[in-house]
């Protein structure tokens, strides 16, 4: 069965992961001005403790500007919060990678508002 | 002895069987989980929707997806009636006003308004330079040192490197005008009249600077988002988990026992309230967690970012007309910070730590984006300069009659001498220098931003030289009322000069001067 995607607003998903399958989660933030992408001054957690630590060691919602990667190994449904600055809209891009970097199913696209002070993302992976 | 055997003999069981049903006991160590928390969800039985969807489903993605979509029904229920009041309240309002259409309009203005004036000022307009990282040039850009505001240029920061941000720039004075004291010997020599035509033909090219300043970067020093990130993330684990860090919260637990169960084929209905349970835990917990974040001033961390204190160190060229004035080389180092509004100050506190870790951080930042020295951006600034400024040389046209040379003037006898050539040595100079600045009023503000503001900033600079004796130690006091509204800024600049730089007393020790300025970047 092939991996898809099945996204919604604020719910990515992807479903049909193989078993015993690991995979890499691709999840890039930024901000644009005059027209050129920047690192945001937003915030960014995950309620996943695994992910967080790798989002606050990368340097939190400015360091996923180079984009950062997450490991997959089990079905997994958590919730990412996205903070956006109130001065700039925040765009968050998710792609799920298998590990020769082969992007599956479709990407995943947010954009949140500079006047919401914040938004679920709903995260579900599902393995076959 | 009998009761041990037994119990080995169980265990040995277990361990032969527990391997093969190991899905079975994963989703059974969820119920353990679950069931001591379900009185808390006040479930009158298990959710039909969910119950239906999945005893129809038999794949486990299916089961899944069915638990997103309807588990939970009591909480996304109610989520439903609320909002329907709030859409029948509101027509309730608008048919109150006896004008739907009026109130339509209103709402559409107000959104309008909103989008209009979401334009923020940054809180240190007058203090801290402009290093955000971006390729943009900023035009029109006022130099750095207010007792200059007639330059107008142009300038270029270029990405990080080495924790280290570069601003080249280059500003040219419009309208050059002849040295104060080259015009007064001219005066003197009743020649003054001749070198009008001259000074007209002055252009941007003959009186103008290229610079070069390096911004240092870091936790402590800088305004790059890329270093507070790490600390801002942290933050706002401590505002949404119940738990410490490096553990899950409850809620994350709590849905993943429900998505074990869901996961294993064999569940009762007393599984499904389980499973309902979860949900509905899970998402109380993220509702009162996005109530957290959207109460606390996470949205605006940015603010404290843009206080932090910036370490400059700057290298400056002016290349001038003979007619204006003398080149020099200048080096200057630079510390402009927020005073009580910044991401050092929250770490000071002791309601923080260094990483803003610590229960009543969130409180200590809100607190602080709440305080009169954010909301009013209180700053300052303190810099030193040193500057080395070229020998000036002129050729004057040779006096008319001898009369006038039997009475050579003062500054005739000083500096031009019996050659008819305009001479000043080159010097040295140190200029100290303090700047203290307040946004006095923001107008009209809505809840967390302002479109227009009206800032003060105060300062001294001293200038000491050594090299030439012609030259006076002088200081200058100076006031600077800065209106901004959007893009642009109109400063109002009121300079008090004690002397210049040459003791030519030309009664222009009061100096008022409007300019305009811009910086794209900031927004």
């Amino acid at each position: 069965m092939a991996v898809y995607s099945n996204h919604e607003p604020q719910k990515p998903c992807w479903i049909g992961l193989n078993s015993g399958q690991q995979y890499r989660l691709r999840l890039r933030i930024w901000e644009r001005r005059q027209g050129e992408d920047g690192p945001t001054l937003g915030t960014i957690s995950c309620n996943e403790w695994d992910y967080q630590h790798l989002i606050e060691q990368t340097g939190g919602a400015a360091g996923c500007f180079e984009t950062l990667s997450l490991p997959v190994t089990a079905t997994l449904w958590c919730d990412f919060t996205a903070i956006p600055a109130s001065n700039q809209d925040m765009h968050i891009e998710i792609n799920l990678l298998a590990l020769n970097n082969h992007a599956l199913g479709e990407p995943f696209y947010e954009k949140v508002p500079k006047n919401v002070s914040s938004q679920p993302l709903s995260l579900m992976l599902a393995y076959a | 002895m009998n009761n041990l055997l037994r119990f080995l003999a169980v265990q040995a069981l277990a361990y032969i069987v527990l391997p093969a049903n190991a899905s079975f006991s994963s989703a059974d160590a969820a119920r353990q989980f679950l069931e001591p928390h379900r009185a808390d969800c006040r479930l009158a039985g298990p959710n039909p929707r969910l119950q239906y969807c999945l005893t129809e489903s038999k794949a486990t993605i299916d089961r899944l997806r069915c638990l997103q979509a309807h588990g939970s029904a009591v909480v996304s229920g109610a989520s439903v009636e609320q909002r329907d009041d709030r859409v029948k309240s509101a027509q309730d309002r608008f048919a109150a006003g006896g004008d739907l259409q009026q109130a339509l309009l209103k709402q559409t203005l107000d959104r309008v308004k909103a989008v209009v004036s979401t334009s923020p000022l940054p809180a240190l307009a007058g203090v801290a330079d402009d290093f955000t990282n971006t390729l943009v040039p900023t035009l029109l850009e006022a130099s750095g040192g207010l007792n200059e505001p007639q330059t107008l240029g142009l300038s270029v920061v270029l990405p990080r490197f080495l924790g280290l941000r570069v601003k080249l720039g280059g500003y040219s004075n419009p309208d050059a005008e002849l040295n104060p004291l080259l015009e007064k010997t001219l005066l003197e020599r009743g020649q003054l009249a001749g070198f009008r035509e001259q000074e007209a033909r002055l252009d941007l090219g003959d009186d103008y600077y290229l610079s070069a300043d390096v911004s240092v970067l870091g936790r402590w020093l800088g305004r790059d988002p890329m270093d507070h990130g790490r600390d801002q993330s942290a933050l706002a684990w401590q505002l949404m988990a119940d738990a410490p860090p490096g553990q899950d919260a409850l809620s994350r637990r709590f849905q993943e026992a429900a998505t074990k169960i869901v996961a294993d084929a064999a569940f009762s209905e007393s599984d499904i309230a389980a499973v309902d349970c979860a949900v509905y835990q899970y998402r109380k917990e993220s509702q009162q967690a996005q109530a957290r974040i959207a109460q606390s001033g996470l949205n605006d961390f940015w603010r404290l970012v843009h206080n932090q204190p910036q370490l400059i160190l700057g290298y400056r060229r002016l290349h001038r007309d003979d007619l204006v004035g003398a080149d020099s080389r200048t080096y200057k180092i630079k510390l402009s910070s927020g005073l009580f509004n910044n991401v050092n100050f929250l770490r000071w506190t002791s309601r923080c730590d260094k990483h803003l870790g610590g229960d009543d951080c969130p409180q200590a930042m809100d607190d602080m984006l709440q305080s009169w020295a954010m909301r009013h951006g209180l700053g300052l600034a303190l810099y030193f300069e040193e500057s080395d400024l070229a020998i000036l040389r002129v050729e004057l046209p040779e006096l008319a009659s001898a009369g006038s040379a039997l009475t050579p003037p003062l500054l005739q006898q000083q500096i031009v001498g019996d050659d008819d050539v305009f001479r000043l040595e080159g010097g040295n100079y140190q200029r100290f220098g303090w700047s203290v600045g307040t946004e006095l009023i923001q107008m009209p503000s809505s809840d967390r931003e302002s479109k227009s503001s009206l800032r003060l900033d105060a300062g001294m600079d001293y200038y000491r030289y050594d090299r030439d004796l012609l030259r006076a130690d002088h200081d200058v006091s100076r006031v600077t009322l800065t209106y901004r509204r959007g893009l642009f800024s109109f400063p109002f600049h009121l300079m008090y000069r004690s002397e210049t730089e040459f003791e030519a007393d030309l009664g222009d020790d009061l100096v008022v001067g409007i300019g305009v300025q811009s910086s794209f970047s900031q927004f």
